[in-house]
């Protein structure tokens, strides 16, 4: 007989509740925290998620969120602005939709650092620490890796996710913002690539293979437990086979379980809602997301590349990366409220610095670290709030300058997780999550 | 006056005398260290706390003295009212201090920091005693379990004085479950093993080493020593009271040794000869046949590649390829390392001709070539030393300096054909300290300096290889044992310190030893690791067995390597791998370097050989490879391959031949009569035909997802 376990023994009578989600009105999270449990280290019993949109390669603060109408022309460039829902606040025109739901997302436009270089800057801010400049440094993990590690898989759920593409020579690089270092490799995150956008969307691995269906899993996995007897119930407890056996049981209990085959299930979600978040990588990268997170999965990042415009940055901004934003980030905003997901759920969007306030001479912007915007909201974190400002020409803050760690220190707290925790590093070096940094008050509700 | 005579007085004894005045450079810093102001999470912080901010554990006093006295605008001491200044009233808690309650007022903390207050801030001068040495003391000690005895740490300065600075020293055991240290430095054993006592003290340190045994000191029974090293060691289990596990079986041992010396498993018809053997040396001639096979060269190329970031991201592909045909080489002639370095070290000229001077496009600096210098042929860590003094070493941001200095005069031109450049030395280049910007000259750690003369670099080449330097010889015998063993003497591999003892020194040594005296040779050394019974003993660990497995009482079951588990899997179903762009029939050890795609390899954690760095392969386990080897596709279909293993094997041999062979050719040795049965009985279940064939592909499956099949023990 084959016994083909859910990860927890989901009764069939909840299976047909999650089947028929919306219909009456029941949410995910509903269901799945109703017996929410303690077990989580450090998060003071709460159940904030967190999705945020990576906007790898640093996106340009003076063309997107913090325009400079008043500055010369090589500077302010070509794009005009537009008043925002928010009196006195302005974006560029290419953001209309967000620019009318500022009410739902604060903005930080005062983030600065000094940490100009791909990579190194894309560990700085996922991680709140500056990273050492040596080869054999250490690598600091990302919040994704320190949620994952307080958080453990819970019902075959994963708690850190990476929607995005990996692979490429630079995918590495990439990694970098996304990765636990020396937390330990098992708090990186599961990727599950960039094809949320294709029609028949399956997550690599997370399915039987072709010519292998559910049941015939089952009795694989039967004729595993039946055979791999090697080192079992002795009293030898290796540790390293242990921790193979963990991973064997988790994804075992991700293949089987109900919750994580629904999320992937993007094709469920109305063909109405998947247009408003617009059929690109990251529009279906970001509804995807929304699901993940009403499945349990407490970090979500969603990477969209393309934002390093050293070279024709108008036109790059106008045609390929604003509009998807645009449209994307609030569709996600729209629809997180809509679901009443904001109180529990985190939405930050960011990249790993600014760009320069002078235009360059491929009619491009290089890397400006000094200035920089965030945006944020949700989840504990206030909206409609803009904090800060920077001069007249975008070159520093001139109000509210705040630091890495400030900004890490409050969606960690957001998050429930203390920036004092200590976690023991891969070579058993005591580490803290966060060594700074001071709460932005004007974010807290 | 009176102050001469009272030092006049107390010099004789050879200690240094009570200063009346407080000394800034040996009387306040190692307060300031040892109450933690100036530690990494406070003060001595990139970032300081609060506007202060000190040097990271006091390594700068003439820094620290200006951040004290100066800045602020002097507000940090006061003069005139020596109790109102700020760096007393702070951490006394008269005002609210970030970092709390240091020490109270009227504690003799606060009466020597208000003594040097009132004395009027004496600077740091150039003609106090400088620091040049601690040690600690007793030395070594095997204590028992539940004894005590007090550790003392002396500074020795430059004027010949000494002073017992145990209350100031910071001591730790470096090996909590063997022993802990009180407030007082008095240590006590608390379980069997061996720790390291550290003692720390303004930039300098020293360790001392405790032995607690496991159990009363008894001979090891039924152990046979095959060579020195098994001699060695057996010493030491004696001493703690070990017993080692039994000896591994034939099968056993011939899937691990060609795993670890060829990167492949063993064919079913060697398998069964070896066991068949009968002859006592068998295991030696095995080693000896492995050595010579040409996965034996494929294998060492590949880790040595790891070892010297050979990639075309960053060499270019020529280059890249002119590099791996030059190990390919070496690694055939069983070319002494110490030529390997030499010419590494040396190499000059067009990388896209010339052999290895590729290694020089991967640093792009005189700092980055001295840290992957120091990390592949020294096992060093100076990276640490950039910008601070090194927090668990004695190397300072001179040392780090000194080393890059020797590569100042490298210069890399653009060749006029597209592509090519070339590697020469030119006349001109300093390397100038950060802080100071003096002009360094090129300096060996802990030795001399030379002109920057010619090719610096010869200098330190020379130094490196001579056959009395150890660095070399430790560096790579260490790793070698690491790589076989599981765990090296000295771990991390590339992390060689004083304040990191070896496991077992005595062994260290004797292989440090042999490697220098026989010519580097790196056959010679894993011959001997090969052919030793410590080597070859069982993976399961006796009940008492220790384990973390520091004193290697049994083999240390690792996981296959990406390369060794892709070329596993490829034999065990018969399915090769294929890569667009390379000859047919390379295979996953014969890559040249990580930028040929394989998603399998990059999921099992191959390196991408840009950061020197050991731990830059990730042998660690995680849900996407379980998840990967449980469902891909890619997996799948070499199981169900056409010309595949199951393929061959399903209705042309009988149903327990075929389930004798999937087990030869995944664990490496025959099924038991229990799991032939289960595996027959679970074909005969289903109806002859295609769902017959699926039950062998599921038992394949099985088997190469099972810990057995993923685990080298």
């Amino acid at each position: 007989m084959i016994d083909l376990q859910y990860g927890d023994g989901i009764s069939r009578r909840e299976t047909l509740r999650i089947g028929s989600l919306g219909l009456f009105g029941l949410s995910l999270p509903q269901l799945l925290h109703a017996a929410d449990d303690n077990r989580q280290k450090g998060r003071q019993g709460k159940t904030t998620s967190c999705i945020l949109l990576w906007l790898s390669g640093g996106i340009s603060q003076i063309d997107s969120f913090d325009p400079k109408p008043n500055a010369p022309l090589e500077i302010r460039g070509e794009f005009k602005t537009i008043p925002t829902a928010t009196p006195g606040i302005h974006f560029v025109e290419h953001l209309p939709r967000l620019a009318r739901l500022t009410n739902r997302f604060s903005l930080i436009r005062s983030m600065t650092h000094n940490q100009g270089t791909h990579g190194l800057a894309d560990q700085l801010v996922t991680s709140g620490y500056a990273p050492t400049p040596s080869g054999v440094g250490v690598r600091y993990p990302s919040q994704g890796s320190v949620v994952s590690w307080a958080t453990g898989y819970r019902d075959g759920v994963p708690p850190y996710i990476y929607v995005g593409d990996i692979s490429g020579p630079d995918g590495f690089r990439k990694r970098d913002a996304l990765n636990a270092g020396v937390l330990g490799a098992q708090y990186n995150p599961l990727e599950i690539g960039d094809k949320a956008n294709d029609i028949g969307f399956r997550v690599k691995n997370v399915t039987p293979p072709n010519g292998v269906d559910l049941e015939r899993m089952g009795s694989r996995r039967s004729m595993l437990q039946m055979l791999d007897k090697w080192q079992r119930g002795t009293e030898s407890h290796l540790t390293k086979l242990e921790e193979v056996d963990a991973y064997y049981q988790k994804a075992f209990s991700l293949v089987t379980s109900p919750y994580v085959k629904k999320a992937f299930q993007i094709d469920e979600e109305p063909a109405k809602l998947r247009e408003a978040y617009g059929r690109t990588m990251f529009g279906q990268s970001c509804l995807l997301a929304r699901r993940l997170v009403e499945a349990g999965v407490r970090y979500v990042t969603v990477g969209m590349p393309g934002w390093d415009t050293h070279t024709n940055n108008f036109s790059d901004m106008k045609d390929k990366l604003l509009p998807v934003l645009d449209m994307a980030y609030s569709a996600l905003l729209q629809d997180v409220h809509d679901r009443g997901l904001m109180d529990s759920t985190l939405v930050i969007c960011m990249g790993e610095f600014g760009r320069t306030p002078k235009i360059n001479a491929e009619a491009g912007r290089d890397h400006w670290p000094a200035t920089q915007v965030f945006a944020l909201g949700g989840g504990g974190i206030k909206t409609g709030v803009v904090v800060g400002a920077t001069n007249e020409r975008s070159e520093y803050p001139t109000e509210r300058p705040l630091s890495v760690q400030d900004f890490s220190t409050t969606v960690y707290r957001a998050l429930g997780i203390s920036p004092d925790l200590v976690y023991p590093s891969n070579e058993n070096r005591p580490m803290k999550v966060l060594a700074g940094g001071e709460p932005i008050s004007e974010l807290i509700a | 006056m009176l102050r001469n005579c009272v030092t006049a007085f107390c010099l004789g004894a050879g200690v240094l005398p009570a200063q009346p005045v407080p000394n800034f450079r040996n009387d306040i810093q190692p307060v300031l260290t040892k109450l933690g102001c100036n530690s990494g999470a406070c003060h001595g912080s990139q970032y300081g706390k609060g506007g202060f901010k000190l040097s990271l554990l006091g390594f700068d006093a003439e820094a620290d003295y200006e951040a004290i006295v100066k800045d602020l605008k002097g507000r940090r001491v006061d003069l005139e009212s020596p109790a109102d200044s700020l760096i007393v009233r702070k951490p006394s808690l008269a005002i609210p201090h970030g970092g709390g309650r240091r020490f109270a007022s009227n504690s003799a903390t606060y009466n020597l920091l208000l003594s040097w207050i009132s004395s009027g801030v004496a600077p740091p001068v150039a003609a106090d005693p400088i620091l040049v040495s601690v040690d600690v003391s007793p030395v070594s000690q095997t204590l028992a379990v539940g004894q005590r005895i007090a550790v003392r740490a002396t500074a020795r300065f430059n004027n010949g004085t000494s002073r017992d600075v145990t209350a100031l020293a910071r001591i730790e055991i470096l090996n909590d479950s063997v022993a802990e240290i009180s407030t007082e430095a008095v240590v006590t054993a608390k379980g069997g093993g061996r720790a390291a006592v550290l003692a720390r003290y303004m930039g300098r340190s020293a360790v001392a080493n405790l032995l607690v045994p496991f159990a009363p000191p008894a001979p090891v029974s039924d152990f046979q020593p095959n060579n020195y090293i098994d001699e060695i060691v057996a010493a030491k289990w004696k001493q703690l009271g070990l017993q080692p596990a039994r000896l591994s079986t034939d099968a056993q041992f011939l899937r691990r040794v060609s795993l670890d010396l060829t990167g492949v498993l063993p064919k079913e018809e060697d398998i069964r000869a070896f066991v068949a053997d009968a002859s006592a040396d068998k295991r030696a001639r095995a080693v000896d046949k492995l050595l010579e096979r040409p996965e034996y060269v494929y294998f060492w190329t590949l880790r040595w590649g790891d070892l010297l970031r050979v990639t075309r991201n960053g060499m270019g592909e020529k280059a890249m390829w002119n590099f791996h045909r030059w190990l390919n080489r070496s690694m055939r002639e069983n070319r002494p390392i110490d030529q390997m370095v030499r010419e590494i070290l040396l190499s000059r000229g067009q990388p896209n001709s010339q052999d290895v001077a590729a290694f020089y496009r991967m640093t792009r600096s005189p700092e980055e070539a001295a840290e992957a210098v120091s990390v592949a042929f020294m096992g060093l860590r100076l990276g640490c030393a950039k910008c601070h003094q090194h927090p668990f070493e004695k190397w300072s941001q001179a040392d780090y300096y000194g080393l890059a200095a020797f590569f100042a005069r490298i210069d890399s031109k653009p060749d006029s054909d597209y592509g090519g450049s070339t590697l020469r030395i030119k006349p001109t280049g300093f390397v100038r300290h950060p802080k100071t910007q003096q002009v360094v000259r090129p300096s060996i750690p802990d030795g001399d300096n030379f002109p920057y003369e010619g090719d610096p670099r010869q200098q330190l080449a020379a130094w490196l290889t001579a056959k009395r330097n150890p660095w070399l010889a430790r560096n790579f015998v260490n790793r070698y044992w690491g790589y076989m063993m599981g765990r090296g003497l000295i771990e991390p591999l590339d992390d060689i310190r004083e304040t990191n003892p070896a496991s077992i020194p005595e062994v260290l040594h004797a292989l440090e030893r042999d490697f220098q005296e026989h010519g580097f040779d790196q056959k010679r050394m894993l011959r001997a690791i090969a052919n030793s019974k410590v080597y070859q003993l069982d993976s399961t660990p006796e009940a008492r067995s220790p384990r973390d497995n520091v004193f290697y009482t049994y083999y240390t079951p690792k996981r296959l390597t990406a390369e060794q588990l892709l070329e596993a899997i490829s034999s065990a179903t018969n399915a090769p791998e294929k890569y667009p762009g390379l000859p047919q029939g390379i295979r996953p050890i014969q890559l040249p370097d990580p930028e040929v795609t394989s998603e399998f390899l990059d999921t099992f954690g191959r390196p991408r050989r840009l950061v020197p760095c050991e731990c830059s392969r990730n042998n660690e386990s995680n849900v996407t490879q379980a998840l990967h080897l449980m469902n891909s596709d890619f997996v799948q279909d070499k199981i169900a391959a056409q010309g595949g293993r199951v393929a061959s094997l399903f209705a042309l041999v009988p149903t327990e031949q075929a389930v004798v062979n999937l087990y030869y050719g995944t664990l490496s040795r025959p099924p038991s009569e229990g799991e032939t049965a289960a595996a027959v009985a679970l074909v005969r279940q289903r109806p002859e035909g295609e769902e017959r064939r699926k039950v062998l592909e599921d038992l394949l499956w099985t088997l190469l997802n099972s810990r057995e099949f993923l685990f080298n023990h």
